[in-house]
């Protein structure tokens, strides 16, 4: 077996060939330019850009690796604004002493989610750093594309708005914790980090009435909530009992304590629609979870399954199990 | 048996609770157990109950009532001993000490600390990496004890010699009495809901002691919000017809004997302490488990040099009078202020069992 040496970020023969034997068979394309840049024919309307930088652990986990990941999130990040995706630059930073198989694994992933969603790879770059522990890998990728349709324009976020989510929540970040941190409750866990072009791209191309598209990760559906009351000066209310949550992910939240509310998707989009929306229609998957409201002290109140109020905290610290 | 989680028997279980508090002076019920503050507020059961009946957050929180001196004794073991693995709960890596090290800052300064679920999973760890010393630090009231001795016993059995464990537990009785007896009168609870979960572990017979001794009735709760309403209806008409009384409304799993083989192993492989110094109760008598001398190999306190200074509370900080049910968060100058779940200034934020970090989560605001 071979591993990343501190020779491989050199930049010389070594590295020649890490890119040569192990990065091209997956990545190469007509348009991966072997200059220090790509150029591009550009005759778009409209161009969009995203930046996203993946430095997650473990760099393997059900359903999932950090290569899948590091497409995915950029393809949904651009479909928020209406994005389809066409060229993709990355940087592999990697450190010392990880397994050459392992890195072919990860730039497979990459390849055929790129492949899935035709987009091409035009530029990268590799850097190796001394390891600091397990050897890890941080990928971080830009992702350019054009509108979906040109013509499409959001709705101004107001009162009586609904919020939508595509698919049940906290399913990825509790993979991730399981496997991270060996808790017991391998098998049935599995994140959902998928690329949501495909299943979205006709709500633009259809002109479908939306406020708002977010992509659910970090910090979960409360952080997005407290995030967009902020940017709308508005309040939100989500309602418990309609937020969709797996029973095994519930029983094994319950069992650590923690809220499927604030737990990492990567693949939930949450969507906001005036009321009179034909979003529904067109997309019947929609699970409706909460509505925008007039301001109050309060940002994010949840209606909890029992009909009780509670007022959901902006999330500011990591979700640690409890004792008991 | 879906009964415990679903919303139109809690809609039943509020409208007779209602009925049984109209007209009638204000009740106080102590709920001990930190898993049930969480599940009070969380719920939004504590919006919709009566006002005149008045819920006291009890101490029954591992996290909260663990002096940071040990957090700080670990810290300075990191600090000396190179091949040094931490292993320990989740959330007993966010406990600060005086000057904000916690395990969890440790562990991004490059030290090997590692968060368990089932700490027999270190038995494979540390025969792995035989070039390691493991310490495990063991929390928790009777809950997580038998977890502990099972490991100790198969550390003994396997004989492996870089395993050791550092043994912090404490047990519920003393903690009981420590809150009724210091409680003024005008704050006392007049019934208690007693935990579930320790109670799997110990049985029933502590609560008939402690019931006769407090005159007060005693419900054993689950968890669910139906499992507390229930125990909190139970209560209220227990004492207004005044009745002492030891209720098990979690009779769906716990036994009146309760676990006899982890009480068992409890036994073997523990003694108690002549007195352990809880955070916030203070000195308590016969109110911890050490490592007997049988299993002094594995003793953490025997095998390492253990440096325990007594570390000052913050000034401000209500953690003594908030466990002890004389305060509630909101009399805190520091709750929600400086004193967040993100940098925890008190214990009481630490967990999220915590009565300061369970009103926090939900919002609850001065």
């Amino acid at each position: 077996m071979s591993f990343i040496t501190s020779l491989h970020g050199n930049g010389a023969r070594s590295t020649h060939e890490l890119i040569q034997n192990v990065f091209l068979p997956e990545l190469n394309n007509d348009l991966l330019s072997p200059h220090d840049a790509a150029e591009l024919t550009w005759n778009k309307n409209d161009l969009i850009i995203t930046t996203d930088a993946h430095v997650i652990d473990p760099l393997f986990f059900s359903g999932g690796d950090i290569g899948k990941l590091s497409v995915c999130g950029v393809i949904n990040d651009l479909l928020t604004r209406g994005g389809k995706p066409l060229y993709l630059s990355a940087n592999f930073i990697i450190e010392e002493g990880l397994a050459i198989e392992d890195l072919k694994k990860i730039l497979k992933s990459m390849a055929k989610e790129l492949n899935d969603n035709q987009i091409k790879l035009v530029c990268a770059d590799t850097k190796v750093i001394p390891a600091r522990g397990k050897p890890g890998l941080f990928i971080n990728s830009n992702l350019i594309g054009e509108k979906i349709n040109s013509q499409f324009t959001f709705q101004a976020p107001q009162k009586g708005d609904r919020i939508y989510l595509n698919k049940s929540i906290a399913e990825h970040g509790l993979a991730l914790l399981v496997e991270r941190e060996h808790l017991p409750f391998h098998g049935v866990l599995k994140s959902d980090c998928q690329a949501l072009y495909h299943q979205f791209k006709s709500l633009f191309e259809n002109e479908v009435k939306v406020s708002y598209l977010r992509d659910c990760t970090r910090g979960g559906v409360a952080t997005v909530a407290h995030e967009l009351a902020h940017l709308f000066s508005l309040s939100i209310e989500l309602f418990e009992s309609k937020i969709p949550v797996n029973k095994e992910v519930k029983v094994a939240l319950q069992f650590m304590g923690l809220d499927p509310l604030e737990v990492a998707n990567e693949g939930v989009m949450l969507i906001i629609a005036p009321k009179e929306s034909n979003l529904l229609n067109q997309f019947p998957e929609l699970i409706e979870i909460g509505v925008l409201k007039e301001k109050s002290s309060f940002p994010v109140i949840l209606t909890t399954v029992i009909g009780g109020q509670r007022i959901m905290a902006y999330p500011d610290h990591n979700q640690l199990p409890r004792i008991c | 048996m879906m009964s415990f989680s679903s919303p139109e028997v809690t809609k039943d279980l509020l409208v007779q609770l209602e009925d049984e508090m109209i007209y009638q002076d204000e009740i106080r019920l102590m709920e001990f157990c930190g898993g049930h503050t969480h599940q009070l507020v969380k719920s939004g059961l504590m919006s919709l109950l009566p006002k005149n009946l008045k819920m006291i957050h009890g101490p029954g929180c591992p996290v909260c009532v663990l002096p940071s001196e040990h957090i700080q004794a670990a810290l300075d073991l990191l600090n000396t001993h190179s091949h040094l693995v931490i292993a320990c709960f989740g959330d007993l890596m966010r406990i600060p000490t005086l000057n904000g090290d916690s395990l969890l800052s440790a562990r991004s300064r490059g030290h090997d600390v590692r968060m368990v679920y089932d700490p027999s999973i270190l038995l494979s760890m540390a025969q792995k990496e035989p070039e390691k010393q493991f310490l495990f630090l063991a929390i928790g009231f009777e809950t997580t004890a038998p977890a502990t001795a099972r490991l100790i016993f198969q550390i003994d059995q396997q004989q492996i010699n870089n395993l050791k464990v550092y043994c912090l537990h404490v047990t519920t009785p003393p903690a009981i009495a420590v809150v009724m007896e210091n409680l003024k009168p005008e704050r006392r609870p007049m019934g208690l809901i007693g935990p579930g979960h320790v109670s799997l572990v110990t049985g029933l017979n502590l609560y008939h002691e402690a019931a006769a001794k407090y005159s007060v009735p005693i419900c054993i709760s689950g968890f669910e919000t139906n499992d507390l309403l229930t125990s909190i209806l139970v209560l209220v008409k227990s004492i207004k017809s005044m009745k002492i009384k030891v209720y098990n409304e979690y009779a769906r799993i716990l036994k009146a004997q309760g676990n006899l083989v982890a009480q068992k192993l409890l036994d073997q492989v523990f003694e108690l302490r002549n007195s352990f110094y809880w955070r916030g109760l203070g000195q308590i008598s016969n109110s911890a488990y050490q490592i007997n001398s049988k299993y002094k190999h594995i003793d953490a306190e025997k095998c390492f040099k253990l440096n325990l200074t007594k570390v000052p509370e913050h000034k401000q900080c209500q953690c003594g009078s908030i466990l002890k049910g004389e305060k509630s968060p909101l009399d805190c100058k520091l709750y929600a202020k400086v004193c967040t779940p993100s940098h925890p200034l008190g214990s009481c934020m630490v967990s999220s069992e915590g009565a300061c970090s369970a009103y926090y989560a939900q919002g609850i605001s001065i």
